[in-house]
Order: C-alpha cells, then sequence, then structure tokens
C-alpha cells in the first residue's frame, strides 16, 4: 500500500520527465534504426517538425487523435520514401550532410510559412490528446518492431548491408530496397515523436527542430550504443535524466558531457550497450566473439586494429 | 557597390573559415564540428588579451591563432589519432571523429559562456582602432580591408603549399591513401598534426578578424558559420582548396543578395537549399573535376 502510494508520487513527481524520455526515445529509435543499417541519415529530426505539425495542426482542426496520428504517419511515410528515392546516390558523411540540410531547412520554411505554422510565434493550444501511456504503449511496440528488424533474415540483412553493401548485393539481397524501407522507419519514428510532443506539451515552435536537436538525437544514439535498439533507449534515458541529477555542478555540466562523448568515441565505439555486450561475452567465457546476428561472409578484415564490437572478425 | 564590398568581406570570412575545415575534412577525412567553437575561441582569446588595452594587434593575432591552433592539436592527439589509428573500418572512425569534436565543441562552448557569464564579448577598442574611409557612397573600414588581404594571402598560400611543397605532397598523398603513404615514408601521425595545427589556426584567424570586425559577439555565432561553412565543402567539393574559396564568395553574395534584395527572411535557408541542391545533382561538388566514389 504504502509503496504502491510512494510510486505514484514518484510518477506524479517526474511525469514530465517520463513523458520527455519517452519521446525522445522515439527520436533516438529513429536515429539508429538507420545508423544500425549503415545509412547516416539525420532527416528524423526534420521528420519531427513535420509529424509535430501535421499532427499538431490536424488536431487543433477537430480530427480524432487517431486519425491525426495516422495521417501522420502515413504522410510522413510518403514524404521520407520520396526523400530516400531523392537521396538515394549518398552515402556516409554526404548524406549525413543532406539530411542536415533537410532538416535545417524544414526550419526555415516553418520559421517563414507564416500562414499553415504561425512563423516565429509558432502554433499554439493544441488540445492535450495523448496520454503518457499511449506513448509507452507506442515506444513498446517501435521496441518490438526494432528487435524483430534486429533478429533472423533481416537483422542479418540489414547488417550485412551496412558492413558491405557490395558484397550483400552480390548475395542477390535487393539493398536499395532494404535502405529505403530502414530511412521510412527512421523518418516515420521521428515524425511519431514529434506528433506526441505537440499532442502532449500543446505547442510547437518553429525552433523546436533546430541544429541543438540534431546533436541530442545523435549523441543519445551514440553514446547509448547504435548497434541495437536498447542502446538508443539508454542514451535517451541518460541524456535527459543526467542533466537534471547534476544540477550540482551546474554551469560545468556540459564540460563533463562533452568529455564522456570524447571518452565514448573514443574508447567505445559501440557505446555503452557495445560496453555492456563486451563484458557479458567475456564473463560468459564465449571466446570466439562471434556475434549470432551475423551474415556468414560479410567479416571485414581489420589488420592490426581493435575493429567495432559488431565489425569483429568470427574466428 | 556596397552589397558588394559586404559580400566581398564575408566571403573573405567564410575563405578563412572554410579552408580549415576543408582541410582537415579532404586530407584526415576528419569533419571538425569543432571549428566552429575553435573559431568563437580565438575571439574570445583576443577579447581576453584586449581587455587591460596593453597588447596591440599584431601580437593578440599571433597569439588567438596558436591558441586556437593548439585547442586543434589537442583534440587531434586525444581523440581524432586514436580513433584513426584504432577504427580502420572508414564509416566507423568518421562517425565516431564527428561524435568525438561535437564533445570538443560542447566542451569549449560551456567553456566560453562560464567565463563570459553567458553575454557577449568583443574585443577592446584599444587595441586596434577601427577606420571607415569613403568612396564614393562605399564605405570600407581599415579591419574589412585586412580581412580581404588576408583571405587572399591564405587562399594564394594554401593553394600552392598544398600543390607544390614536399609538405602539401605528403598531405595529399595521405589524403589518398594514408597506409601506403606511411609505408613509404611519410610520418602520417605528425602530418596530420600539422595539418589540424594549420586548420586550427585558419579558424583563429577568421575568429579574432570577424570578432574585430562584428565588435561582439557570443558562442552561437560558431554554429552559425559552421553551418555556412558546410555548405561550401559541398558546393566547393570536398578537400579542393580553389573549390572552397570559389564556392566561399558565390554562398556569400547569394546571401547578400538574399538580405538586401530578396525575402531576407529567407538568407539562411540559401545555404540549406545549395546543400541539397548540389547533392542531388552533382554530388562531387561544382568545382571538382575528381569522380565521387565513396562505396
Amino acid at each position: 500500500m504504502n509503496a504502491l502510494a510512494s510510486i505514484g508520487s514518484w510518477y506524479t513527481n517526474n511525469e514530465t520527465l517520463i513523458q520527455q524520455i519517452l519521446i525522445l526515445a522515439l527520436l533516438a529509435f529513429g536515429i539508429q534504426v538507420a545508423l544500425r543499417t549503415g545509412i547516416f541519415s539525420l532527416a528524423s529530426i526534420g521528420f519531427y517538425a513535420i509529424g509535430s505539425y501535421t499532427a499538431g495542426l490536424l488536431v487543433k482542426d477537430g480530427w480524432v487523435t487517431i486519425l491525426a496520428i495516422l495521417a501522420t504517419v502515413a504522410l510522413t511515410a510518403m514524404l521520407g520514401w520520396l526523400l530516400a528515392v531523392l537521396l538515394v546516390r549518398l552515402r556516409d558523411l554526404y548524406l549525413a550532410m543532406a539530411t542536415v540540410a533537410f532538416d535545417l531547412m524544414i526550419g526555415v520554411i516553418a520559421l517563414n510559412w507564416t500562414g499553415l505554422t504561425g512563423g516565429p510565434l509558432g502554433v499554439v493550444g493544441i488540445p492535450i490528446s495523448v496520454s503518457t501511456l499511449t506513448i509507452f504503449l507506442t515506444v513498446v511496440g517501435a521496441g518490438l518492431l526494432l528487435s524483430l528488424l534486429e533478429r533472423g533474415t533481416i537483422g542479418r540483412t540489414l547488417e550485412a548491408i551496412r558492413e558491405d553493401e557490395e558484397l550483400a548485393q552480390s548475395l542477390s539481397v535487393d539493398t536499395g530496397r532494404y535502405r529505403r524501407f530502414a530511412f521510412v522507419i527512421s523518418c516515420v519514428l521521428g515524425a511519431l515523436a514529434g506528433a506526441y510532443h505537440a499532442l502532449l506539451f500543446t505547442d510547437i515552435q518553429a525552433t523546436d527542430a533546430g541544429f541543438d536537436l540534431i546533436v541530442l538525437a545523435l549523441t543519445m544514439v551514440i553514446i547509448g550504443g547504435f548497434g541495437s535498439w536498447r542502446g538508443a533507449l539508454v542514451g535517451a534515458i541518460l541524456l535527459t535524466w543526467i542533466p537534471l541529477k547534476l544540477t550540482s555542478i551546474g554551469e560545468w555540466w556540459d564540460v563533463v558531457y562533452g568529455a564522456l562523448m570524447i571518452f565514448v568515441a573514443t574508447f567505445a565505439p559501440g557505446g555503452l550497450f557495445g560496453l555492456w555486450r563486451d563484458l557479458t561475452r567475456r564473463v560468459s567465457g564465449s571466446k570466439s566473439g562471434q556475434d549470432p546476428a551475423r551474415l556468414q561472409g560479410t567479416a571485414i578484415v581489420t589488420p592490426g586494429g581493435r575493429a567495432p564490437p559488431s565489425a569483429r572478425e568470427p574466428t | 557597390m556596397q552589397q558588394l564590398v559586404n559580400a566581398i568581406v564575408f566571403g573573405s570570412i567564410l575563405t578563412l573559415f572554410s579552408l580549415g575545415l576543408s582541410l582537415a575534412w579532404g586530407t584526415l577525412d576528419v569533419l571538425n564540428l569543432a571549428h566552429g567553437a575553435v573559431f568563437v575561441f580565438a575571439g574570445f582569446l583576443t577579447y581576453e588579451l584586449t581587455k587591460d588595452g596593453t597588447l596591440s594587434f599584431v601580437p593578440t593575432l599571433i597569439i588567438s591563432m596558436i591558441g586556437a591552433g593548439a585547442v586543434t592539436v589537442a583534440l587531434e592527439l586525444i581523440a581524432f589519432r586514436r580513433i584513426r589509428n584504432n577504427f580502420r573500418v572508414k564509416r566507423q572512425a568518421e562517425l565516431s571523429t564527428l561524435v568525438a569534436s561535437i564533445g570538443a565543441a560542447t566542451i569549449i562552448n560551456q567553456f566560453i559562456s562560464n567565463e563570459t557569464d553567458n553575454t557577449t564579448f568583443g574585443p577592446s577598442q584599444s587595441a586596434f582602432h577601427i577606420h571607415q574611409y569613403k568612396v564614393g557612397s562605399v564605405g570600407i573600414t581599415n579591419i574589412q580591408i585586412i580581412i580581404v588581404a588576408a583571405a587572399v594571402v591564405v587562399a594564394i598560400g594554401l593553394d600552392q603549399w598544398v600543390r607544390r611543397s614536399r609538405h602539401g605532397r605528403a598531405v595529399r598523398a595521405v589524403a589518398y591513401d594514408p597506409a601506403t603513404s606511411g609505408l613509404l615514408g611519410v610520418n602520417v601521425n605528425l602530418l596530420a598534426a600539422v595539418t589540424m595545427f594549420v586548420a586550427g589556426a585558419l579558424a583563429g584567424l577568421a575568429g579574432v578578424l570577424l570578432a574585430i570586425n562584428l565588435g561582439s559577439e557570443d558562442v552561437s555565432v560558431g554554429q552559425d558559420y559552421l553551418l555556412t561553412a558546410f555548405a561550401i565543402l559541398i558546393v566547393g567539393g570536398v578537400g579542393s582548396v580553389r573549390g572552397a574559396i570559389a564556392a566561399a564568395y558565390l554562398i556569400a553574395i547569394a546571401e547578400t543578395a538574399v538580405i538586401a534584395y530578396g525575402p531576407s527572411q529567407w538568407s539562411d535557408g540559401v545555404a540549406f537549399a545549395l546543400i541539397l541542391l548540389v547533392l542531388l545533382i552533382r554530388p562531387q561538388g561544382l568545382f571538382a573535376r575528381r569522380r565521387f566514389e565513396r562505396v
């Protein structure tokens, strides 16, 4: 009874924090699913903006919430597919650059299309129309979907595309189709995050989805580990929660945060999730270090150097 | 006419800023997102050095450039070198480098914000007296003349250095194939450190000149310039010195024209639209001759 009550009051005290974590987890999932397939796309943030305006304006117009969300998903899936087709030639940093430009362009459009988006004033007074439970269930659903994509044939196929696209093609994998698929999932997850943010916090600012959000989302995925959706979830929780708890070091928090990023990038490319997986693997005595989710023959030979955990040669 | 002068001054600062970024990306595959923060850091150093009004312009400029270069070299030694040597998978190395540089940018920006109490800061007038010259109706200040001259000197110097000098040839060899150039006796680590120092010092030069020209700035300036520099690299072709110079002036003229004559609230969009357009139509950049091959 007492325990229940204390859980209840803890929840009430932290509800906003939990909501933020759930929304950012969806966004981080979007980045993670792309990165895991070897698509360095940050387009999710642009779709976060598109999703928040679409869902927010539709609900404000009197649409039923579920219909507005479905319409958002349908619209962004279509736009995401279009963008994937347009950007089909680009890889790696060039793709990252193009998607960042896309995100910021969406921001500029949002700021200037005053008739639709309210410009710098934004959209206010959207009725609160989703509950924390809905978002939680969506995050669970997205997590399930992503864990399915990490398993079995499709998981191995996506990983093969990341490790060596040409080799995957030579094994008659239609890499273009899988890449478009992952890209669209990535965009829709970003749009859902934006939609929930608008429907929960009742207002949208044109500056919500800017360069800072791009950096935050990418950081979450990298620090948590882009090898798995669990890494993205850990990243979303840590990077939303720690800054609030470390108010004692106040203005120097960002320095700790930056140092953590340099550390993870330099020493733990698999992120915290990768570290944990290496650790459990070592403890369980599995010496082969073979990742079960690997397609045979996609090993990348990494002479004389440490490879990221996922790219380690099976021995 | 006045707008053209503004565009050329703006383009000159962009040239100085983006040449360093282009050098690091083109030769070492380091997309250094801390470049903008280093740029502001140099402006901050100038502010600190000129506060008591004893130091004059030239020593301030040199110390700030060395400071900016040193910060970049520190980043190379702490993070970039380890990443380059440890992760042989190129994509992983690029991603890790990007993240490490975001971390570094966060640290530098927070340091500057804390030291300046989150207010704008600018170099003291005592170090450099801004004087305006009038030619007909067109005005240009002495610092603006220095900016344009510096850009011309640096652009020609860097172009010749990369093309002709022994060092420059080694830099291009490393860009082409680091492992083989290592075997052929190029000290890749040393060369990378020198390249990063030059890149940082160029950001420093641009940072000091901009700080004096603007009068006051804060850390957000670094991010604005970084985003515009992305467009310059993409339009000019990554690693191409001449492409970067041409693209810097092109974008400066386009943005100035939009601000002066067009829908000025869309000026931020010019750079992003150019990035998208060029990547869609001609991913190797408008001025690059090299075939686009990133598989």
